[in-house]
């Protein structure tokens, strides 16, 4: 025990040192987590539609439908749309509407798409039928509209929404913010603790360690509680920022999200250390992340994975991110409580000890006891 | 009774059997000297003495206990052949680093690291970080991490590699006076005037042990004015006593086959 504090202190001294790693691991992932914000955050584009041939209500409901028009010739509007210069095309052929559209980025597509929609919809609405009275022969006025009454095209009401969970203004990247913290801290933690580990290995420092009466756990033990130390400032300082600076909502406790984000590290920090067995290299570490832990962001539950086939979603299973993105979802969007995402949190405790002791058994290589 | 002693030890990195079952023992005080080219297998062997590696097959006893074990390393001290320090720590934080894990803190730790110091005849900065030593300075402060317990064993792999000579006479007679205080010395070495300042030397070459003895008792088996000449007269018997047993392991098989 006392020969992992000394481990421990050992690496705190290096981090103490080293403020580049320090001023890396706390400002690199907030950094990321604000331009994220600023993009997902900016209103929404507004599709730049040419219109020939049309009545000018439906082009002013284009206009309340979020587009901004243009009159165009047809030959100059499809070129400007080849040159990609605008959105989409609108016009009428005989009786009904014609729409070309850029049609590159479907998010753009789908803005022109929504917008004539409306616009149609609106148009009908506007429609009035309005039936002047007849003068008969003989002096004799009739309002037919004092016999029937006439059908009204008024657009529904808006409904009333209620919100179970979040509330009204939620941008899209309210829904991906929680996933990418956890992903951001696993991220930097294992970089950092595989690339410590294979510094150890090469350095001789490990091999020299072993030839000391120090334990292997004790060795592991001092790195977990090192790294644990410095994670748990680090994502303090992230989930910290996240919330109150960049404005992720939170409707959940800020200590949960705080626990949820220091068993990510350490499970990012157990393996980071574990997969460094099998790097020769800081490169080679480098080289392992991209196969050890994109896959496992990519099926960590950020992107919808309901409709994938059934390998993909076992698959997601395996990996301990999912486990932490859908805690941090859970707490942060949902407001859930420590019961409620108690399986993903002993699950994620689960692969931290399977790491941990991994890591002890990975060390017989180098001395058996 | 021998302080440490190796029987018949095997060593194989995947295919290639570097270690070809060597023997030795080594008294209490005794400065031994395992003198070879690289490659020749001392690094394979001396890991394998402080317990860093483990042998295929073979045993090795320190104190009269078998090894690997935690108390046994206790008293011993191991400079690998790496400089193994934290590049990123002061001299001093790598000293009170290993010093912790040997249990010594505080005065004790303070007084052990001046005295390692002092015998590896080095001067430390308190505010440079290894990173900024010269090779020279990281190998003496290698040796003060590896002496810091004061070991009643110490095994030491190429302790004077891009040393000043200056410094290399110094740190050879502090080997000196250490072994007459009672430790017990280990050390690899390819420089032959090295070899000279040994009790007793083991010469290897290719995975085997080809000659053992005191360096006088050595220079005068082979009848040679050098430890040098001597090295050369084992190694090409060692040789031609190789070819001899080679060419009747292949005359067997040959005759029994003409007799079918």
């Amino acid at each position: 025990m006392r020969n992992a504090l000394a481990v421990t202190l050992r690496i705190l001294r290096q981090f103490r040192h080293d403020p580049r790693t320090l001023f890396m691991m706390i400002v690199a992932p907030v950094l990321a987590l604000f331009l994220l914000n600023v993009i997902f955050g900016s209103p929404d584009y507004e599709p730049l539609v040419l219109t020939a041939d049309l009545p000018s209500d439906f082009t002013e409901a284009l206009q309340d439908a979020g587009a901004r028009t243009e009159v165009a010739e047809k030959t100059d509007a499809l070129q400007r749309l080849a040159d990609v210069e605008a959105d989409g095309f609108v016009t009428r052929e005989g009786d009904a509407l014609r729409v070309w559209v850029e049609g590159s980025d479907p998010s753009k597509t789908g803005a022109v798409l929504r917008a004539v929609n409306t616009a149609q919809i609106e148009a009908l609405a506007s429609v009035e039928l309005d039936i002047e009275p007849i003068t008969l022969p003989g002096g004799i006025t009739l309002d037919i509209t004092d016999f029937i009454d006439l059908p009204s095209f008024e657009a529904p009401p808006q409904p009333e929404v209620t919100w179970v969970h979040g509330e009204e203004g939620m941008e899209t990247f309210d829904f991906y913010g929680p996933v990418f913290i956890g992903v951001f801290v696993f991220f930097f933690v294992f970089i950092t603790s595989g690339i410590s580990f294979v510094r150890e290995r090469t350095g001789g420092t490990l091999e020299r360690l072993m030839a000391t009466p120090i334990r292997r756990w004790e060795l592991v033990l001092g790195y977990v509680q090192g790294f644990g130390l410095f994670t748990l400032v680090q994502s303090a300082i992230v989930v910290a920022a996240s919330i109150y600076w960049v404005g992720f909502p939170n409707f959940g406790s800020f200590g949960l999200v705080l626990v949820i984000a220091l068993s990510m590290a350490l499970v990012s920090l157990t393996l980071g250390i574990l997969v460094s067995e099998f790097a020769n290299t800081e490169l080679q570490v480098i080289q392992l992340l991209q196969i050890i832990v994109v896959p496992q962001i990519l099926l960590s539950g950020m992107f919808d994975l309901s409709q994938t086939p059934q390998w993909m979603q076992l698959l997601s299973r395996a990996f301990p991110i999912t486990y932490g993105a859908e805690a941090m979802r859970a707490v942060m969007l949902r407001g859930a409580d420590f019961a409620s995402v108690a399986v993903d949190l002993a699950v994620l405790w689960g692969f931290l000890a399977v790491f941990f002791i991994g890591n002890i058994l990975a060390l017989r290589k180098y001395r058996r006891i | 009774m021998p302080v440490l002693v190796a029987r018949d030890i095997v060593q194989r990195f995947g295919k290639q059997e570097v270690l070809h079952g060597v023997s030795l023992g080594v008294e209490k005080g005794e400065v031994l000297g395992l003198l070879g080219p690289s490659g020749a297998g001392k690094t394979t062997f001396v890991n394998i003495l402080a317990g860093v590696a483990e042998p295929v097959s073979g045993t090795v006893d320190a104190f009269g206990e078998r090894m690997p074990s935690l108390e046994l390393m206790r008293r011993m001290g191991y400079m690998a052949q790496s400089d193994a320090l934290y590049y990123d720590l002061t001299a001093a934080e790598n000293l009170q680093f290993f010093g912790a894990i040997y249990g010594l803190t505080g005065a004790a730790l303070k007084r052990a690291g001046e005295r390692a110091l002092d015998t590896a005849r080095l001067t430390v900065d308190p505010r440079k970080f290894v990173r900024d030593y010269s090779g020279g300075m990281r190998r003496r402060l290698s040796l003060a991490t590896a002496i810091l317990h004061e070991p009643e064993l110490l095994i030491l792999d190429e302790p004077t590699i891009g040393l000043d000579p200056l410094h290399r006479v110094d740190i050879w007679e502090s080997f000196s006076r250490m072994a007459e205080n009672g430790t017990t010395i280990v050390v690899t070495t390819h420089v032959m005037d090295e070899a000279e300042r040994c009790d007793r030397l083991a010469m290897i070459r290719d995975g085997v042990f080809i000659a053992i003895g005191s360096p006088r008792e050595l220079r005068e088996r082979a009848g040679a004015a050098t430890l040098e000449d001597a090295f050369l007269h084992f190694a090409r018997a060692e040789t031609a006593q190789a070819d001899r047993e080679q060419a009747t392991e292949h005359a067997a098989p040959e005759a029994g086959g003409r007799d079918a």
